[in-house]
């Protein structure tokens, strides 16, 4: 095999291509990390030394918290394009993740992006496909397969030794290339054990998706009466598993579970939140509304006469008030909008059932942490970050906005009341703790299954269609 | 007439040659199949956008009413203080909302493109920060990044792969069995038969191109109510037919010099993979590489340390420069004068520092454009997306619109805060009329850009052609 002068030709291909798709990705996820670690001590910077300024006030102001690029990246970029890396964390709104990538990118970008796992996932497999698609049929038309049978080698053992030559030559340059990005990968600083197991893990993935390729080009190639006709099975095959299926796949589960649209997600917000806040010129007298309720409630219950003389400042409660109904509003909506891209999520997984492709690159998506659960994680930390962010500063009105309002001695409900940095330095740093590599494998397990079901069934139909044909 | 009827007899034995391989008829049948679900799922696309605006288009008609409703009740004094104080009576003008919406283009079921990355309507007033980018469409990260079959997908991308099927064993079967020899007797060349061939095989697959586009144009249209100009359709489908006639000549060549079936499928293979899997990778990176955007350009904390360096009465001095202010009437005028001018001002750098960002994403997107000509699959996918109206450039245009709009309506609110007036009913019905902007910036790039790439698309093909001519001849 490694004879053939063509074969070597499209591996040193494969090599170059893979060697630039490396060096794109390292540069990308340095340029990635340091621009998360900049913007991260830049918004905690901004946090801390914002000044003596009321509570509410800094919840306006809010932070930015960012999502930190994971060192497997390089390798994948999964969704990541489109996710958005920040969120702005303020009062009353839970934002949606800005800056997406994709969205500076040019119109080719849709097309296709050039990634290591691209390589994986497209290239290899077609080099494979072509490579193998000779293996048996053009052996039985130059004669070597007669010459070999006359020998007395049972079918399966030639079989078997084929499809471990073809593993060795190819899975060969396949370790290279996995040492070669692992090796990037260590000396591009990720030296964390989670991250060596993942590399482990996504090794073995793609070294398992180069065994289906190969005993798919074997199999085709055992079938097919003659390399033509073997040449044109594998390239549709190829074509459909590689190319099509996955924009098929997309296709197919957006219109089985289509998500609302912004603008229907934005007015069924509206009426989670029972319109109180739904126009903004009238913010302001439903805010008074709410406002009057609790100091109200607030002077029964502490039993006193004038607002002035109460303990708790019902402005902090009011804000906490309307702060957990947009909570409220929010979950709901968003539950929708998860819940279609949940089913989204099943279909493409179902549908990738049908395409080794698909498998790897979820899996790889996975594992690197570019896949709709991780940015779904992050968006949720954020969340849960910004509630306990502002129920601090609420609470802090609260419960000492009143002593301030009487030291100064004014009526206005939040000018008085002010911090400083000692304050502010009370708030931790969002940090995001990385997913436990054993739940991004057990996440990643169905796909795992679909490549070794692949691998089965790809070894049992070479052996089944080896001896129909040598018998 | 003998030599007529010969010619006559050789086309229908070819076609019935071609025929009876039954790669045509599979070819044809997957593609019919193929250009069904890309239809659909440009049209459905389509549909939602239509839909989407249609909404938008409705709450801004009705809210623009609830607004006159209550400005006429603000001006008869009926209305709670509480919505609009009556130290701010300018609130009544600020907060009415005022839409834009970038209509769909009668072709837009052609190409998803960018439109499902960037916003197509928008809502803002007199006082709101920059809402556009908080209008983004809810779409799966996972179906984005894989894409979708649309029909510019199909056509660019998939349909080169039925013309290599059916195209790479013009003439070297007969090679391979000798027959090459005896057609040399009886045509003086293997050109002419090869060429028949060729276009044989290609006219049946552009019928079946044609037909989809047809239907899928027929149904976009009729979702938005419009007909295509045909001023779009001709270049449209001319650079469909240069696209076909590309992957048809690159065959000749291919076929001219191979004479392994095999070999040339490998080979159209590699070419294919080149330019439809790899070329839009590279393009794209060096089209950033070449147009970089600094990150402090969209740094959001670099952006508001910008923002906090603008004091209010900083920018209340530099609005009195612009326009010459009275003594404020009272000390509720003059609060409200430097909190007005401190958001205008903040307003109008983000809006600069946004337009510098939009400024190199379209000069991006034009060197993207340029070397993309020499890709014929990245010309043809830009083509549909311009005709669709679905390129970045074209949300890039909607955003710029939408900001001078912004900027507009936040000149005329000023007026009113700086001067501590109310705004009469004249100046509130004047809005109401304005409500709703329709942006519709369409046909003038694409019908550019498509001829430019028709002209490129059928010289490459005549190149090739002749290359392939020549081939024959010396080989």
């Amino acid at each position: 095999m490694w004879r053939d002068r063509r074969l070597r030709g499209a591996l040193v291909a494969i090599l170059a291509l893979f060697g630039g798709a490396l060096a794109l990705g390292l540069v990308l996820q340095v340029q990635a990390w340091a621009a998360y670690a900049r913007a991260r001590t830049e918004a905690r910077q901004e946090w801390l030394g914002q000044g003596d300024r009321n509570p509410h006030d800094a919840g306006h102001w809010g932070t930015f918290v960012f999502k930190e690029p994971h060192p497997l990246g390089a390798l994948e970029r999964g969704a990541s394009d489109y996710m958005g890396d920040w969120v702005r964390l303020e009062t009353h709104r839970q934002n949606d993740p800005q800056h997406r990538r994709a969205k500076e990118a040019t119109g080719p970008f849709r097309l296709g992006v050039l990634t290591p796992m691209t390589v994986f996932a497209m290239v290899l497999p077609l080099v494979i496909l072509v490579w193998t698609h000779a293996a048996v049929c053009g052996e039985e038309i130059d004669g070597t397969a007669a010459l070999v049978r006359s020998m007395g080698v049972p079918p399966v053992t030639v079989m078997t030794g084929k499809v471990l030559a073809a593993l060795l030559l190819i899975g060969g340059s396949v370790f290279a290339m996995l040492a070669a990005a692992g090796g990037a990968v260590w000396f591009a600083g990720a030296r964390d054990g989670p991250t060596a197991v993942a590399f482990l893990a996504l090794a073995v993935v793609v070294l398992v998706h180069t065994v289906v390729f190969v005993l798919l080009g074997v199999l085709v190639s055992t079938l097919a009466r003659t390399p033509r006709h073997a040449l044109a099975a594998v390239v549709p095959l190829w074509v459909v598993a590689c190319v099509l299926t996955p924009r098929l796949a997309a296709s197919v589960a957006e219109a089985a579970a289509p998500a609302p649209s912004a603008f229907e997600f934005r007015e069924a917000l509206e009426r989670h939140r029972d319109n109180k806040w739904s126009v903004a010129y009238r913010a302001r007298g439903n805010f008074m509304e709410i406002y009057g309720e609790i100091e109200r409630r607030l002077m029964e219950e502490q039993g006193v006469a004038t607002a002035d003389a109460l303990t708790v400042d019902p402005f902090g409660l009011a804000i906490e008030e309307t702060e957990e109904e947009g909570q409220r509003a929010y979950e709901a909506s968003f539950r929708v909008v998860l819940e279609r891209f949940a089913r989204q999520d099943a279909w493409q997984r179902w549908l990738a059932v049908w395409t080794p492709q698909s498998a790897l690159r979820r899996m790889a998506a996975t594992l690197s942490e570019t896949d709709l659960t991780s940015h779904l994680r992050f968006v949720d930390a954020a969340e849960q970050y910004r509630r306990g962010m502002m129920r601090t500063l609420n609470l802090d009105i609260a419960y000492h906005g009143m002593e301030a309002r009487r030291a100064a001695g004014g009526t206005s409900y939040i000018r008085e009341h002010r911090r400083d940095e000692t304050f502010w330095h009370t708030f931790p740093e969002f940090t995001l703790p990385s997913r436990p590599v054993a739940a991004a494998l057990q996440a990643a397990a169905p796909e795992m299954a679909v490549l070794l079901t692949w691998v089965l069934l790809g070894s049992l139909g070479t052996r089944w269609a080896i001896r129909r044909r040598w018998g | 007439m003998t030599d007529r009827a010969g010619h006559w007899h050789r086309i229908r034995l070819e076609f019935r040659l071609a025929a009876a391989g039954g790669t045509v008829a599979w070819v044809l049948a997957t593609s019919l199949v193929l250009a069904a679900v890309a239809g659909y799922t440009g049209w459905r696309w389509q549909r939602f956008r239509v839909a989407t605006v249609a909404a938008v288009g409705a709450q801004a008609h009705e809210r623009a009413g609830t607004w006159m409703t209550d400005a006429e009740r603000h001006v008869a004094g009926t209305l709670d203080p509480q919505y609009v104080p009556p130290d701010r009576p300018y609130f009544v003008y600020a907060f009415f909302p005022q839409y834009a919406i970038a209509r769909p283009a009668p072709l837009g079921g052609l190409s998803v493109g960018q439109s499902d990355l960037f916003a197509y309507y928008a809502e803002w007033n007199g006082v709101s920060g920059n809402v556009l980018f908080h209008e983004e469409e809810i779409q799966n990260p996972s179906v984005l990044a894989l894409g979708r079959l649309d029909p510019a997908f199909w056509v660019a991308i998939i349909l080169p792969v039925l013309l290599i099927a059916l195209t790479h064993d013009l003439v070297a079967e007969d090679r391979r069995t000798g027959r090459d020899r005896l057609l040399r007797l009886q045509l003086g060349s293997l050109w002419p038969i090869m060429v028949l061939r060729l276009v044989l095989r290609l006219a049946c697959v552009g019928v079946v191109v044609v037909a989809m586009l047809g239907v899928t144009m027929a149904f976009s249209a009729a979702t938005v109510g419009a007909l295509p100009a045909v001023g779009d359709v001709v270049p449209l489908l001319l650079t469909v037919g240069g696209y076909i006639a590309f992957w048809g000549a690159v065959a000749a060549v291919v076929n001219a010099r191979g004479d392994s079936v095999p070999r040339n499928g490998v080979l159209l293979l590699a070419v294919w993979s080149t330019l439809a899997l790899l070329a839009p990778g590279a393009i794209d990176g060096l089209a950033r590489r070449l147009v970089p955007i600094p990150p402090e350009a969209t740094s959001p904390t670099v952006e508001r340390r910008i923002l906090q360096g603008i004091t209010d009465s900083a920018a209340l001095a530099r609005l009195a420069r612009l326009e010459p202010l009275s003594p404020p009437s009272s000390p509720t005028v003059a609060t409200e004068r430097r909190w007005v001018a401190g958001a205008e001002v903040r307003r109008d750098t983000t809006e600069t520092r946004r337009a510098l960002v939009r400024e190199a994403l379209r000069r991006r997107e034009r060197v993207a454009d340029r070397l993309s000509l020499v890709v014929p699959p990245l010309a043809m996918h830009g083509v549909f997306s311009e005709f669709a109206g679905t390129t970045g450039r074209h949300a890039l245009a909607f955003e710029r619109a939408v900001a001078e709009a912004r900027r507009a309506r936040g000149v005329a609110t000023r007026r009113f805060a700086l001067d501590g007036v109310s705004p009469s009913l004249a100046d509130i019905e004047r809005l109401a009329d304005s409500a709703l902007l329709q942006v519709d910036d369409r046909a003038g790039a694409g019908r550019a850009r498509a001829w430019t790439t028709v002209g490129a698309l059928w010289l490459l093909a005549a190149m090739l052609l002749a290359a392939s001519r020549r081939v024959l001849r010396t080989g």
